[in-house]
């Protein structure tokens, strides 16, 4: 089902509503936004209903810290980073979010992943769910929202080698799921 | 050279690179190359949330709305405490104030009219004192239910705070109070008057402390006398207590009526001639006597 918002309120009027405790611009604003961020929620975590909550917390924080937003660069950037700073913290807090096994886990493979861009979008994001969270924060942060090395580092409070280490073997295990998963797929349609 | 300006030179100036900088890029761009795409397809990615998130996200949000305004109702609540206890604080001050303003008042009636009543013993009659008493208390009473009347009428109808209730109610005790404990004094003196009934003497003239009285002479001056001569002035004057003094007389003299008639010639005498007594020198006395005796 697709939320069908009202593109005619501006984004100025749209933040004015909010931040007066309007609810319908708080509706509004969630219609406008919701479906861009629930992917990124999905991303981060490892299954819907925990990316439905991370959605819930990330929204009542926009909500709540709206009056923090100065109008400097976009407003939907902005709205990202709180999703994915929420999204970061709900898995920094649950577990470490690099565990021993992974930082020891090496991969002589190259990790090449061309492959992953025949997949869909829903695809993708089933298989990056499966990622342990460390590896999946890094493989998101960099390959998909763009942030270097350094900023990951300094975002997850790791070394900038760390940051590299993980995001090498990301894509490592992903090239492997990705095979996996277009083998499967080749199978069930000769099957069919 | 020289004369280049300095911000034409520094903008212009160029210092090459290390060599190994395009390397570290070069690698960057490669790993980034090996995602091709996904960046683009993944960023601008939609996937619709379950139909009831909203619902989450507005009842939560509203639980944290009366979470937020839950501390504004202690506060609320505790104004409402520091009010009372203000207006309990007030309220006390009013009402001593009013009962101290009443003992003072009390006090200084007590005293003004046990003063008035001292100095009007002779002259009028004395005052009821169980009746000023009863009247006392219930105008005190009375001065109660004006003041909760007047007070109740400020609070309903001004809308006053505590503050202007206060001094309001303090105004209108002293008023109530000086209306009550300040009743008209009359000093009534018994008036002196000559045989025709006119008034001879001036009250405030015979305030001297008993000593002395004031009487006119037959010129119309005035003199101060003893008042040891006050009962024989007044029975020659004959004046209205002359049955009491003529017992007076009577019992001491025995010649009471023998003396009336001859204090009648001489006055007879004396009226009937240029005989002036003076009021500064006794020897006419002198002279009086060669008037009464002459025909003897």
């Amino acid at each position: 089902m697709n939320i069908i918002s009202n593109q005619n309120i501006s984004e100025f009027d749209l933040i004015k509503g909010c931040l007066n405790g309007d609810f319908r611009m708080q509706e509004e604003l969630y219609k406008r936004f919701s479906a861009k961020m629930f992917a990124v929620c999905l991303r981060y975590s490892n299954n819907n209903e925990t990316a439905q909550d991370l959605l819930q917390d990330g929204f009542i924080k926009i909500f709540k810290n709206l009056h923090r937003f100065r109008g400097e660069g976009s407003f939907e950037g902005w709205i990202r980073r709180i999703f994915v700073n929420t999204s970061i913290e709900h898995y920094r807090k649950k577990s470490n979010l690099f565990s021993t096994s992974e930082r020891e886990e090496v991969l002589a493979e190259d990790s090449s992943l061309n492959a992953l861009d025949k997949l869909a979008e829903k695809d993708i994001i089933k298989l990056v769910q499966e990622l342990s969270p460390g590896y999946r924060t890094v493989f998101n942060l960099y390959a998909i929202e763009g942030y270097s090395h350094k900023e990951i580092g300094n975002m997850l409070n790791i070394s900038e080698g760390t940051s590299k280490s993980q995001l090498a073997r990301a894509k490592g295990i992903l090239k492997k799921m990705v095979e996996k998963f277009l083998d499967e797929k080749r199978k069930s349609f000769i099957r069919k | 050279m020289m004369n280049e300006p300095l911000k034409n030179r520094f903008l212009n100036y160029e210092v090459p690179p290390h060599p190994s900088a395009w390397k570290t890029i070069a690698e960057e761009l490669l790993q980034h190359d090996d995602l091709p795409g996904i960046s683009k397809k993944m960023f601008n990615y939609e996937a619709p949330p379950p139909i009831d998130t909203w619902k989450k996200i507005k009842e939560a949000l509203l639980a944290e709305q009366e979470t937020a305004a839950s501390p504004a109702v202690i506060a609320k609540s505790f104004a409402v405490h520091k009010l009372v206890a203000a207006a309990c604080v007030t309220g006390m001050l009013v009402i001593g104030t009013f009962y101290i303003s009443n003992y003072k008042n009390d006090k200084f009636n007590a005293g003004k009219l046990s003063e008035t009543t001292e100095r009007n013993k002779d002259a009028a009659p004395p005052p009821d004192s169980s009746k000023t008493g009863s009247t006392s208390v219930e105008e005190t009473e009375q001065n109660e239910v004006a003041m909760t009347t007047v007070e109740n009428s400020l609070k309903t109808n001004v809308g006053l705070n505590d503050r202007d209730m206060e001094l309001q109610t303090t105004q209108v005790s002293h008023s109530l109070s000086t209306a009550v404990y300040d009743p008209e004094i009359i000093i009534s003196t018994k008036p002196i008057r000559d045989l025709s009934g006119e008034i001879i003497q001036e009250t405030d003239i015979l305030d001297n402390g008993g000593q002395y009285i004031s009487i006119t002479s037959p010129n119309g001056q005035q003199t101060k006398i003893s008042s040891k001569f006050l009962h024989m002035l007044l029975f020659i004057n004959e004046d209205s207590d002359i049955d009491e003094m003529e017992g007076y007389f009577d019992k001491d003299l025995l010649e009471s009526l023998a003396w009336r008639s001859t204090f009648q010639q001489w006055r007879n005498e004396i009226i009937s001639t240029s005989f002036v007594p003076s009021s500064t020198n006794f020897m006419d006395i002198l002279e009086l006597k060669d008037l009464i005796t002459k025909d003897q």
